[in-house]
């Protein structure tokens, strides 16, 4: 019977277009937490996941990038959330939450596959909004170039501009997540600024 | 490790220009660590956009800084629907060998631990409870050698220093005894007020104490019961026969006794006890009352309060009767691997009795 009310759901949700899941407040996400802990409603997880899976996919593959594995990390980690079960309440801060669980499975699969020979994950191209083609062009090149300048910011930096930029965490967040200060988070950001901007040549 | 075509764009500025852009970068790149760090103000954002809207590389920087990467949201729909699929149908975990030398090493300590404490059983001969939960049949072979069928809802504890002088055991529910004949060491049951004393036999026994009374049929061998109440008064039992004891005489036979029962003996109390002979349906090999070990249910004349508690202990349900149902009639019949639902049609029909059922309770009424 729950099966069957699960697929219904699924199959429901995925006609729904309109969902909206890149602009969930805190709010959205507290409410559609304890929605999964105690209705366990899978359409609720399937926003929640939805959200979180490309922030978490591209956290993780800063850390494991093999695409394969980071996909694998991230589900293992989902799983874990959903396993969580009534307990998923409990849970204060699930972007600090996941993420933190996202970067210890990086890690430990990234020594538990060691033998493994990483190939650089190829970031996708940017399709730019701007209107002429040269335009376009300058926009693509720009944008390859930060690409590249956020490829070769130092380990630590990139994963906290990556928390910030792709993960709207606060600096509070990354610290947590990252096990450091705000001011070390601060730090970072600047870093990270400054390099990218030297790398356009402003 | 990816390559990437060098930056090719030429942007001609004049002096004049390069000193005021200096100036505007370095606000630029101010305002946008303030946005990033979420402190900026109204004010202050309006300012980073028209910096970015004002220089195309501060504009892709502003972009690449605010905007996170646009992620395919079909990639994301699969990875769900991937994912669900492990919610669904969870694969066990792949065990590294690390984890297999664990288990075993766990396993070896719980086995350990299994023969330090069987041997410390066979020593002290601790209490050991056999039981089963409502709507199961198990059978169990006890340390002596005898064998038990335990119908839904009974237990079994043995005696202390069972096996030792003694094989004394404590019994509720139903059970299909067939006890190892050892004439040094009797059988002795304690069936919640009636005590069951047996040399070597197969007897069938319910007592199941919210039906309050005690049921013994003999197969074969011979059995004695005695009454916790009455403790002088040994009841003896032949092959081939049936004793039921009611607590209460008043409750036998709903209210008044049996008009025309085989046999009666008033005990001393309020204690009644009725022969009969064993029932043997026409199509069944053994006796009715052994046939639940058969899988098949059976209702030999009961009243409605015991095919109540039989549907009850058979199917694991909770069976309710409402105060006006009429406790006078019988129901008689033999169901096998039928569900509970149609068990409950059958009764309704033939018995003009209804029921409702919600999930696991069933309500019976007239």
């Amino acid at each position: 019977m729950r099966v069957i009310y699960y697929i219904f759901v699924l199959t429901m949700a995925n006609h729904r277009h309109t969902l909206e899941v890149d602009s969930l407040t805190d709010d959205d996400i507290a409410s559609l937490q304890r929605r999964v802990a105690y209705d366990r409603d899978p359409l609720a997880y399937r926003q929640l996941f939805l959200f979180f899976h490309p922030l978490a996919l591209r956290f993780c593959l800063h850390y494991l990038p093999i695409r394969e594995l980071a996909e694998e990390a991230v589900s293992d980690v989902m799983l874990k959330v959903w396993g969580l079960d009534n307990r998923l309440a409990n849970v204060r801060n699930l972007r600090v939450y996941i993420l933190t669980a996202v970067k210890n499975k990086a890690l430990d699969y990234r020594d538990s596959h060691r033998k493994y020979q990483y190939t650089e994950e190829i970031s996708p191209d940017l399709a730019a909004d701007s209107a002429s083609p040269e335009e376009l062009v300058i926009a693509a090149e720009y944008a390859r170039a930060i690409d590249q300048a956020i490829d070769n910011l130092p380990p630590k930096c990139k994963a906290v501009f990556l928390l910030v930029r792709e993960s709207k965490a606060s600096y509070r967040e990354a610290a947590e997540i990252m096990g450091i200060s705000e001011n070390t988070v601060s730090r970072h950001i600047q870093t990270a600024v400054k390099q990218l901007s030297a790398a356009l040549g402003i | 490790m990816a390559t990437f075509s060098r930056c090719t764009v030429f942007i001609r500025v004049t002096p004049g220009n390069v000193i005021m852009m200096d100036a505007e970068n370095r606000r630029f790149a101010l305002l946008l660590e303030d946005f990033m760090a979420g402190r900026i103000s109204a004010r202050d954002r309006e300012e980073l956009e028209r910096l970015a809207g004002t220089d195309p590389r501060r504009k892709a920087l502003y972009e690449a800084c605010v905007t996170p990467l646009p992620q395919s949201r079909d990639e994301s729909l699969s990875a769900f629907e991937r994912h669900w699929q492990l919610i669904e149908n969870p694969i066990p975990p792949i065990r590294t060998p690390w984890i297999r030398w664990k288990v075993a090493a766990v396993a070896a300590v719980v086995l350990m631990a299994v023969g330090i404490v069987g041997y410390q059983w066979f020593q002290d001969s601790a209490p050991k409870r056999y039981f089963t939960e409502l709507g199961q049949r198990r059978q169990f072979k006890l340390p002596d050698g005898t064998t038990v069928w335990l119908n839904g809802g009974s237990s079994l504890t043995l005696g202390k220093d069972y096996n030792k002088g003694h094989r004394h055991i404590i019994f509720r529910g139903e059970g299909l005894f067939d006890i190892k004949a050892d004439p040094t060491r009797p059988f002795q049951i304690d069936a919640g007020g009636a005590a069951v004393s047996v040399l070597g036999t197969v007897f069938n026994l319910r007592a199941y104490e919210e039906e309050g009374r005690v049921e013994t049929t003999l197969i074969s061998g011979k059995v004695a019961l005695t009454l916790a109440s009455d403790p002088e008064n040994r009841i003896m039992l032949d092959p081939g026969k049936k004793v039921v004891i009611h607590k209460d005489r008043l409750l036998a036979g709903g209210g008044r006794l049996d008009i025309n029962p085989p046999a009666q003996s008033t005990l001393s109390g309020e204690e009644v006890a009725i022969f009969s002979d064993m029932k043997v349906d026409e199509n069944e090999q053994v006796a009715n009352d052994v046939l639940w070990t058969s899988n098949k249910l059976v209702f030999d004349g009961d009243q409605l309060d015991v095919v109540a508690s039989k549907l009850t202990k058979w199917y694991g349900v909770d069976v309710q009767l409402t105060a006006d149902v009429n406790p006078a009639l019988k129901f008689s019949g033999i169901f096998e691997d039928l569900p509970l639902d149609s068990v409950l049609q059958t009764l309704a029909y033939t018995g003009s009795i209804r029921f409702k059922r919600d999930g696991d309770v069933i309500v019976i009424t007239n």
